[in-house]
């Protein structure tokens, strides 16, 4: 049937429709990403409803298998957990009241200097779930239900929240346990559509944010191990600021940053967080924590940090898409 | 070739591989994540099993397109659409010419052609898309794309004898099943 529809037309033989198609792929190839973007849109909605349900079952067993390779906590471990949940419900209470107090300072100093200009940065949070992944394994991406409609743009950035009682299921916790809700940054928004949006994971080869390294070491000592060779040094007020430093994700599950320099006296579990400049995250967000602190052999006097991810990005499911309502400022 | 079923059986792969597919990820330490290319099974047993190499290489055409699609990252903010289309064009013609080398129907040479078919799609993706990011650096990490495209061209192959043993099953929905007529020349 088909063979003699395109019999009429005698230009249109499959060897011609081919050789055009191909002539196409090297066209959109050449064009760059702005097609690509745009093409992507078009045709994505096709596969975000029906994915929710197979990325809910990967998830899940993403999740499970993350949950057996865990480490089993002693009871005494177990113990200091449940201390350290009292501490902090207690902080948040305290947080809370000084909250309180703050919003009603700040809804008085509104009335007064409202017409001015924003006092600080305002957000709406866009709850999302993500339905797919990346087809391809050479990029760490996924795919979110919530697109322009609900108000979200191409450089927003993407948090999530890590419940530790998730992983505490598996280890046999005693219930009851606070659930610590820490925000980290998980990625953000590189193209986006009218029902959905394609989010670029921290760890993704291609993704690079401004960031500061935070310290969380003793503020009166530190401990530098250099080859083997221990010693101790005392902070000062120049040693103990905030490390500005560029990010990228590795391509794999961690994120890099190269070229910080030896004096700041990086260590293991120091925070990498978000610069607080961003038009999109004017605030000091979670990134991941230093996992590894490693020379540099062409530049001597330099390190580089593997970062290990704030989020459990294998498992991601449900996300919070940061969309400004403040007026747009200048990106650093 | 029945070009409906292909076109249905096209999206249910990618379907899959978007969204199951992260089940069947293995997480290494050295490359990353590797995930297996679920609709290379049905390009390789397109180009196995159809009759015309111009079908299959149009088959293959838009199921490259699709994965173009429906991936982005990995190089850049975002990779361009095209180059898997080419490649899977190009791995296609590949094992369409060398399929008659051996028994297309036994396991062994279907993990062959497997392999043969994902290491030429899959590098003509890094490849070009490499081209397009261009840089010193992004060249440096090309030999660990590379070594990438060898691991998922190994997984994908190993699962090729059941995929294949899957699609001999469903072959009606997707190819022209019915006796092919003799060459007028041999008739006797």
């Amino acid at each position: 049937m088909a063979r003699s529809r395109t019999a009429r037309i005698p230009f249109l033989t499959p060897n011609w429709l081919l050789a055009i198609l191909v002539v196409l792929a090297l066209i959109t190839t050449v064009v760059g990403p702005g097609l690509a973007r745009r093409l992507r849109g078009a045709t994505r909605w096709a596969l975000a409803p029906l994915g929710d349900a197979g990325t809910l079952v990967s998830t899940a067993a993403r999740k499970r298998t993350s949950q057996i390779a865990a480490e089993k906590l002693t009871p005494r471990q177990v113990e200091d957990l449940r201390r350290q949940n009292e501490q902090m419900r207690r902080t948040v209470q305290v947080f809370a009241r000084r909250f309180q107090r703050y919003r009603r300072a700040k809804a008085s100093t509104r009335r007064l200097y409202g017409q001015i200009e924003p006092l600080e940065f305002e957000f709406d949070l866009v709850a999302a779930r993500v339905v797919g992944t990346g087809s391809l394994p050479y990029g760490s991406t996924r795919m979110i239900n919530q697109g322009k409609a609900a108000g979200v743009q191409v450089g927003a950035r993407v948090t999530t929240r890590r419940l530790l009682t998730d992983r505490m299921k598996a280890l046999r916790i005693p219930p009851k346990l606070a659930a610590l809700a820490p925000q980290a940054m998980v990625g953000w928004v590189t193209e986006a559509w009218a029902l959905g949006a394609e989010l670029q994971l921290v760890t993704d080869d291609g993704f690079r944010i401004a960031a500061i390294v935070n310290r969380r070491v003793d503020q009166r000592t530190i401990k530098v191990i250099e080859r083997g060779n221990a010693s101790i040094q005392r902070l000062s007020r120049e040693t103990y600021e905030d490390v500005p430093v560029i990010a990228t994700g590795n391509g794999k599950d961690r994120m890099i940053v190269r070229d910080v320099s030896v004096d700041f006296n990086v260590r293991p579990d120091d925070l990498l967080l978000t610069r607080a400049e961003s038009y999109f995250l004017p605030e000091r967000f979670p990134l991941g924590i230093v996992e590894k602190v490693t020379p540099q052999p062409k530049t001597p006097g330099f390190v580089q940090l593997v970062v290990k991810p704030a989020a459990d990005l294998d498992a991601l499911r449900r996300v919070y898409v940061i969309v400004p309502t403040s007026p747009a400022r200048q990106e650093p | 070739m029945h070009w409906v079923g292909v076109i249905i059986l096209g999206y249910v792969l990618v379907l899959i591989q978007t969204s199951l597919g992260a089940v069947l990820t293995i997480d290494t330490r050295m490359l990353g994540p590797i995930r297996p290319d679920l609709v290379a099974h049905l390009a390789v047993f397109l180009a196995l099993q159809s009759r015309s190499g111009v079908e299959a290489a149009l088959a293959a055409w838009g199921l490259g397109l699709a994965l173009d699609l429906t991936s982005s990252g990995g190089m850049s903010d975002s990779t361009v659409v095209g180059p898997m289309a080419l490649g899977y064009v190009l791995a296609t013609a590949a094992v369409f010419r060398i399929r008659d080398l051996f028994y297309k129907d036994r396991p062994l040479p279907q993990v062959f052609f497997a392999a043969v078919f994902c290491l030429i799609a899959h590098g003509t993706w890094i490849t070009l898309q490499q081209l397009r990011v261009g840089g010193d650096e992004g060249m440096a990490g090309y030999g660990q794309l590379w070594l990438k495209v060898v691991a998922l061209a190994i997984y994908s192959s190993a699962l090729m004898p059941p995929a294949g043993w899957l699609y001999q099953r469903i072959a009606p929905v997707v190819l022209d099943t019915t006796p092919s007529r003799t060459h007028p020349s041999r008739k006797r």
